[in-house]
């Protein structure tokens, strides 16, 4: 019998897991080098492509062929172009490119080679993944050969993975994850209550992890070394190399007060000094950041901090010292420690895997999952553009009109009826519309879909039209907008299968091998 | 003690209760009230003197022991400028507290109100009522729970009041309040305001409350009621007085419909509270009783009998209805002819003096008679002038009432048989004596004016129509066809819009529209406003009588209310609501005219006529000026319905048979900006042009670079020649200006404000932005000249930020330097830090959204943005 799994598709690093005999979520060891996470990296060696630490150590050798990161561009029109060794816009000029769910399905073929016979998977994605992101993973799982039984949120993930350990009676109650990687960051205030666990509110910033307080390093380290000799070192050419060193002297001043660290630049070595406290102060817009959103989801689920009653901590990037102190000046409580925070989402992932396919499932890891429960949101308002009078203008204009509240609990489905403008109205133009806050400005939310319902006939203005959203438990949208006279309707399910031309892909990658 | 004070000083100090404006604490359970100070306002009197949780032992060194008697009494000793002793149990010790009382005038102006009424139920807090004078409607709907003020929770009546506490007068407030059904949470600022504003406010709802009467009594009564300083008291007798009209109307009423709603026979509650909402004088009055009951009131005597213009007195006349031999269409028998007192009555058993009984006892004594079916005997004085005896003589009188009148029920008698005098006696129709009989009974209640011999006089005099009886029956009437619809006005919000709303009442049955729809044609309820402020009914006569065109008359003085909404216009932009009637649909009960929806022809306080049409497809309107047409008829001046009302007796001639119905009423408006017919486009139109280029007059290098940005966007408007040469000399007019640097920006504003209406300034705002930004570029020069555009326009600070957020959404901000913030983000200096706080972090997270959008402009955009707050709040936060 085919395994499902849980797969956390990190920014820096990733983990794939499954559930044991008995029912444990266990997170599975690199075939590589035993290590339980390996790095998002991908090495494009010819035909070879080398994903995990490997793939890192050729970035002092052949920085160009190496590619990191490539969550943040899941959203955008890029390639990976190798002759330039960085993401570019599609160009057909570009003669060996590779799109982001091309790499991430190098990267899930790896993790998928460490199970055995998997063909089905949950993968994790950012709270506040844009829908085309979430779209390009789906498009790598299914490039790298694994069918996406559903995607779920990291931290809904990490907190089904804690509301499902054997000591969770401790946390019960209101709890917030706070999900900072390398990349990304997501917070989620949830309800905890045996083993079910509500989501109440997520917010996050999907740019924001550690690789940006790296950057700011980078910044600070060049600062210091411009001081020492008067020159600036060549980031834009050596960066990954630069990046390496920071996220180095930042894993060290996790637990030491400072750092010396030599660097080579355009002046020859020189040995520079960091102390903690000013990389804390290199990352405090980074830290406002996070204080910003942890407010707003407090703000969000009509709570205080002293309403919950842990924070748990998800992602690597959680161990610097600074954002626990954050956490706990936002929180006023020391945030809960104990559990791998590499881990946890994808842990959580082959949880709810289990949960979604429990026919595949032997009786003791039934049994282990029985009692978990998940109950989601919709972490967007969800809307449509409209027409509407503007008092003080004295004239109509472009609004958005929610029909889905952010924080919903899925699945869920709203109607609203709207009607059309002019008298022998041939169409109306549908504008499906995603915020993040409750916006009516039109310049304001992100347009995820168009489309125009035509009318077979004419009628005077005020024709109703009927508007259906429904929002499932996997993150689909499935709208209707349905003309009431005729019964003439335009359907559309914002998640479609593919987003790219998949075939191309597939020939692209047939011949490859993954390392 | 208590120190004397001279009451000269103060002359409201005794004629208001002195207020220590605290609270004491009441248990929940059984609502009885501790001596415990929960709630101290700020900034009163009693700040810094008393504390929270204080327990009041005595006052003015009289121990008090319970609030209802003890404390209340202490506290009604105490005058306006006298000096108070409490003595409180703090921390468990006794401290005495000298309080001065100072003046009513000061706990007006400190006293802070909330307007919002908020209980403890199931451990959570309810909003129970809201006072609408507040504008709270636009936030929060009763059954709310409120969560939070100032960000700090409140789970109990406690918490409330320990918060409440902290806060004075001008303090901002910020709720946070959920939606029990569908678990919406809110937010919503207010500030607190004193008591003194909410005199104002609350005359300015009484005076625009819909039952005028009600509200104009609603507010006299509170002040008499010393603010309502008993509270319990007060709501009780506010409840009464809203339904002052509702009783009023249903009382005059109850005569006309013999709909069974027959006074006798209400509830006891309603006959309470009519009772309550009679003028003192009548209060003791039992409307309830029969008619033989109440003609023998002494003040129902006294107040018919008054009414003696002609012939006999009216009270004579009903008299003699109900006795035998008594005959309406004949003269008033000899025997009661001009009745004055009644002196006994007595059944064949006793004889009861009236002199020697109270009114109640002789009052159910009476009525006893008449259900029981039993004569009565009544003796009574008359007046000398007609009584062939003597003065003094007493005259005999036998009835037996139940024989003569079937319909003996009670005061509706007294009513009927009174409208009957009136169309007897003095000749007056249906609708003239409907009219005084309504007012007569109205004249029972308090806020409605006395009935008198002047009142009969000024109705014989007004033209009314006769409204058509309408006879169930009588199918091959003529008024069969005839629908009577009337209609109302108020000022209301609706959809938290300002609007006027229009109430209909008596729209066609099913069965109505069916039978003119069936095979035939559609019907439409139409709706269309008229500035009639100009109209004078003399002077259309006077040209009528001259023969001159009276036509040209309405043209000059009588305009459609236009509108710029093509949704809302008909015709050319005629502001018009139209609804098609279809059998078995729900009617319109109410219309709504939102007030941004209308353009009325002229400035200033309008009195405008709102007509509604009942008519079918076939009836047309007049393009430019709405009003109906006749193609059968043209001879017929249509105008003159333009003078008045005719709901009643409109088209009684069939002339218009296509309008089955017609109704109007008025309504007066303050209308704050220049009418259409008063602007005057093309001076504002260089306004414009003038303001666009003075927004870079300083930039003399690209000043022809601008000039041709300008002529683009002016291009569209106007594209008559005429209009083209305007635009033209305007530009060329104001460029040469510019070149010299001679555009005076506050010049050119002050002919602005003059020149336009609101929409058209944010259009200048609008406009000015996009100029702007034309260049993908937004400099420090052009914000600070658009942010004094919009200032001196006077315009909403939120709706500007907004748009000028919008416009720059995307472009580049240039030699912003520290103000960025400012500009950006619309922060400014007289922000306190958290406010500057939680803007940065809503346009934190508002461009951090962004940073999915599909656009890459945007995104790259958004992430600017973002970082941009971020790194502002972080400074904010050093």
């Amino acid at each position: 019998m085919s395994k499902i799994i849980g797969i956390d598709l990190g920014t820096t690093y990733s983990a794939i897991a499954q559930l044991d005999d008995l029912g444990t979520p266990e997170v599975l060891a690199s075939t590589d080098n035993n290590k339980k996470i390996t790095a998002s990296s991908v090495y494009i060696k010819d035909q070879n492509m080398i994903v995990g630490d490997k793939a890192l150590d050729a970035l002092e050798t052949a920085p160009k062929q190496v590619v990191t990161e490539t969550k943040r561009q899941m959203e955008n029109d890029v390639v990976y172009s190798v002759d330039e060794g960085k993401w570019v816009d599609k160009d057909e000029n570009n003669k060996e490119y590779y799109s982001p769910a091309q790499i991430s399905s190098f990267i899930l073929s790896k993790l998928k080679g460490y199970a055995s016979d998997v063909k089905k998977a949950v993968i994790t994605v950012p709270a506040l993944f844009a829908e085309k992101a979430r779209v390009a993973t789906l498009d790598a799982a299914k490039m790298a050969g694994i069918e996406v039984i559903s995607l779920i949120n990291e931290p809904t993930a990490a907190a089904c993975y804690y509301a499902s350990l054997p000591n969770v009676k401790k946390i019960t109650g209101k709890i917030l994850v706070f999900d900072l990687g390398g990349g990304t960051f997501d917070v989620t205030v949830c309800e905890v209550q045996g083993e079910e666990v509500e989501v109440i509110t997520s917010r996050g910033d999907k740019w924001l992890g550690g690789k940006d307080f790296d950057k700011e390093l980078i910044n600070l380290i060049n600062e210091k070394y411009k001081k020492l000799s008067g020159k600036e070192l060549d980031i834009k050419n050596n960066y990954s190399k630069y990046m390496e060193v920071a996220e180095q002297v930042k894993r060290v001043l996790s637990v030491r007060d400072k750092q010396i660290e030599t660097i080579d630049g355009p002046d020859g070595a020189k040995e520079i000094e960091i102390t903690r406290a000013e990389f804390e102060q290199s990352i405090q817009t980074h830290i406002e950041k996070l204080k910003m959103l942890m407010e707003e989801a407090l703000d969000g689920s009509g709570l205080k901090a002293e309403n919950i009653s842990h924070t748990l901590l998800v992602g690597g990037s959680t161990r610097i010292p600074i954002i626990t102190k954050t956490i706990e000046q936002v929180m006023k409580k020391p945030p809960l420690k104990g559990v791998n925070v590499d881990e946890a989402v994808a842990a959580g992932a082959a949880i709810y895997a289990g949960l979604k396919s429990k026919k595949n499932l032997n009786e003791a890891q039934k049994k282990a999952i029985s009692n978990v429960k998940l109950q989601d949101v919709c972490n967007f308002y969800l809307g449509t553009l409209v027409q509407e009078d503007d008092p003080v203008l004295n004239r109509q204009v472009t609004a958005n009109l929610i029909l889905i509240d952010r924080d919903t609990p899925l699945p869920a489905t709203k109607n609203s009826r709207l009607v059309t403008l002019y008298d022998d109205q041939e169409s109306i133009s549908i504008d499906i519309t995603q915020s993040e806050g409750r916006e009516r400005n039109r310049e304001f939310v992100n347009i995820i879909h168009q489309g125009e319902l035509k009318f077979p006939d004419k009628k005077p203005k005020g024709r109703p039209i009927d508007v259906t959203y429904t929002y499932d438990t996997s993150g689909k949208l499935h709208c209707v907008f349905e003309d009431e006279a005729t019964k003439e309707k335009y359907e559309v399910s914002i998640r479609p299968e593919s987003a790219e031309d998949l075939r191309k892909n597939y020939e692209a990658i047939e011949h490859i091998v993954i390392e | 003690m208590i120190k004397k004070k001279n009451i000269k000083k103060d002359p409201q100090r005794l004629k208001h209760k002195v207020r220590f404006d605290i609270e004491l604490f009441q248990d929940p359970k059984n609502n009885e009230v501790k001596l415990f100070i929960v709630f101290i306002q700020k900034g009163g009197i009693a700040d810094g003197k008393l504390l929270l949780g204080d327990k009041i032992k005595s006052i003015n060194d009289i121990a008090v022991n319970n609030k209802e008697i003890e404390f209340d009494n202490e506290i009604n000793k105490i005058n306006w400028g006298d000096e108070a002793t409490f003595e409180v149990e703090r921390k468990n010790k006794i401290q005495k507290v000298k309080i001065k009382t100072l003046t009513f005038e000061n706990y007006k102006k400190t006293h802070a109100v909330w307007g919002i009424d908020i209980k403890e139920e199931k451990k959570q807090m309810v909003i129970k009522s809201y006072g609408i004078e507040y504008n709270y409607n636009d936030y929060i709907e009763q059954e709310d729970i409120l969560l939070e003020i100032n960000s700090v929770k409140i789970n109990s009546l406690n918490d409330l009041n320990k918060e409440k506490s902290k806060y004075k007068v001008g303090d901002t407030i910020e709720f946070k309040i959920k939606r029990k059904k569908i678990s919406q949470i809110k937010k919503f600022k207010i500030k607190l305001i004193n008591f003194k504003k909410a005199i104002e406010l609350n005359k300015k709802s009484c005076d625009d409350y819909w039952l005028k009467k009600a509200g104009s009594l609603l507010f006299k009564e509170w002040v008499d009621a010393d603010y309502g300083y008993n509270h319990k008291d007060w709501i009780g007798r506010r409840e009464e007085i809203l339904k002052l009209e509702t009783i009023a109307e249903r009382f005059s009423d109850a005569r006309h419909s013999y709909n069974s709603d027959y006074i006798k026979d209400w509830k006891n509650k309603d006959a309470k509270l009519l009772t309550s909402l009679l003028k003192p004088e009548y209060k003791d009055i039992n409307f309830k009783l029969n008619f033989f009951s109440l003609i023998f009131n002494s003040k129902i005597i006294s107040k018919l009998s008054s009414l003696n213009l002609k012939k006999e007195c009216c009270y004579s006349y009903i008299l003699t209805g109900k006795v035998i031999g008594g005959d309406w269409d004949k003269d008033v028998p000899a025997n009661i002819k001009n009745f004055k007192k009644l002196i006994s009555v007595k059944d064949k058993k006793k004889e009861l003096f009236v002199d020697e009984i109270s009114e109640t006892s002789l009052n159910f004594f009476l009525n006893e008679m008449v259900d029981k079916k039993k004569n009565i005997f009544i003796k009574y004085e008359s007046d000398k002038k007609f009584w062939k005896f003597s003065n003094k003589k007493k005259a005999e009188l036998s009835t037996k009432p139940t024989l003569k009148n079937f319909n003996n029920i009670g005061f509706e008698d007294i009513a009927n048989n009174f409208e009957h005098w009136l169309i007897s006696k003095y000749r007056f129709n249906k609708a003239q004596s409907k009219l005084a009989v309504d007012d007569f009974c109205k004249s029972f209640f308090l806020e409605y004016p006395d009935f008198n011999t002047e009142r009969i006089k000024e109705i014989e005099k007004m033209d009314l129509q006769v409204e058509p009886e309408y006879d169930e029956d009588d199918y091959g009437s003529d008024y069969q066809d005839k629908i009577y619809i009337s209609t109302s006005v108020s000022k209301k919000k609706v959809a938290g819009k300002e609007s006027f709303v229009v109430k209909l009442n008596n729209l066609p049955t099913d069965e109505e529209i069916y039978d003119r729809v069936f095979g035939e044609k559609k019907i439409y309820l139409k709706i269309y406003i008229y500035d009639v402020t100009d109209l004078d009914e003399n002077k259309y006569f006077k040209i009528q009588d001259n023969g001159e065109d009276t036509g040209q008359y309405f043209l000059n003085n009588c305009h459609v209310v236009k509108t710029e909404d093509l949704s809302w216009s008909e015709g050319n932009g005629i502001l018009v609501q139209t609804t098609e009637l279809k059998p078995t649909e729900l009617q319109p009960t109410e219309l709504a005219f939102p007030y941004s929806k209308l353009q009325l022809p002229k400035y200033g306080k309008r009195k405008l006529s709102f007509r509604t049409f009942i008519c079918t497809e076939d009836q047309k309107f007049d393009e430019n000026n709405g009003r109906f047409i006749s193609y059968d008829s043209p001879t017929f001046r249509a105008e003159e319905y333009f003078l008045d009302s005719y709901s009643e007796g409109f088209d009684e001639y069939n002339d218009y048979t296509d309008i089955l119905s017609y109704s109007s009423s008025e309504i007066e408006v303050e209308y704050k900006q220049p009418g259409y017919l008063e602007i005057n486009r093309r001076k504002y139109n260089d306004l414009k042009i003038a303001l666009s280029l003075a927004l870079n007059q300083d930039d003399k290098n690209n000043q022809k670079a601008n000039l041709e940005k300008i002529k683009d966007s002016v291009r569209y408007g106007d594209f008559s020649i005429e209009g083209n040469i305007h635009k033209i000399l305007s530009l060329k007019k104001n460029y040469e200006k510019s070149l010299n640097q001679k555009l005076n920006l506050d010049d050119i504003l002050k002919d602005l404000k003059k020149n336009s209406v609101i929409h058209e300034r944010y259009e200048i705002i609008d406009f000015l932005l996009n100029l702007a930004t034309k260049d993908e570029t937004f400099n420090s020069k052009e914000n600070k000249f658009i942010d004094k555009v919009s200032k001196e326009l006077e315009l909403n600070k939120e709706k500007y930020q907004e748009i000028k957020k919008q416009k720059t959404s995307s472009v580049k901000f240039v030699d912003f330097g520290e103000e960025v913030e400012e500009s950006v983000f619309g922060i400014n200096k007289d922000m306190t830090k958290d406010e500057k706080l939680k803007i940065l972090r809503k346009e934190y997270s508002r461009w951090n959204a962004l940073t999915n959008n599909t656009d890459k402009m945007i995104r790259e955009r958004a992430k600017e943005m973002r970082d941009l707050a971020a790194n502002l709040r972080s400074q904010y936060n050093k």
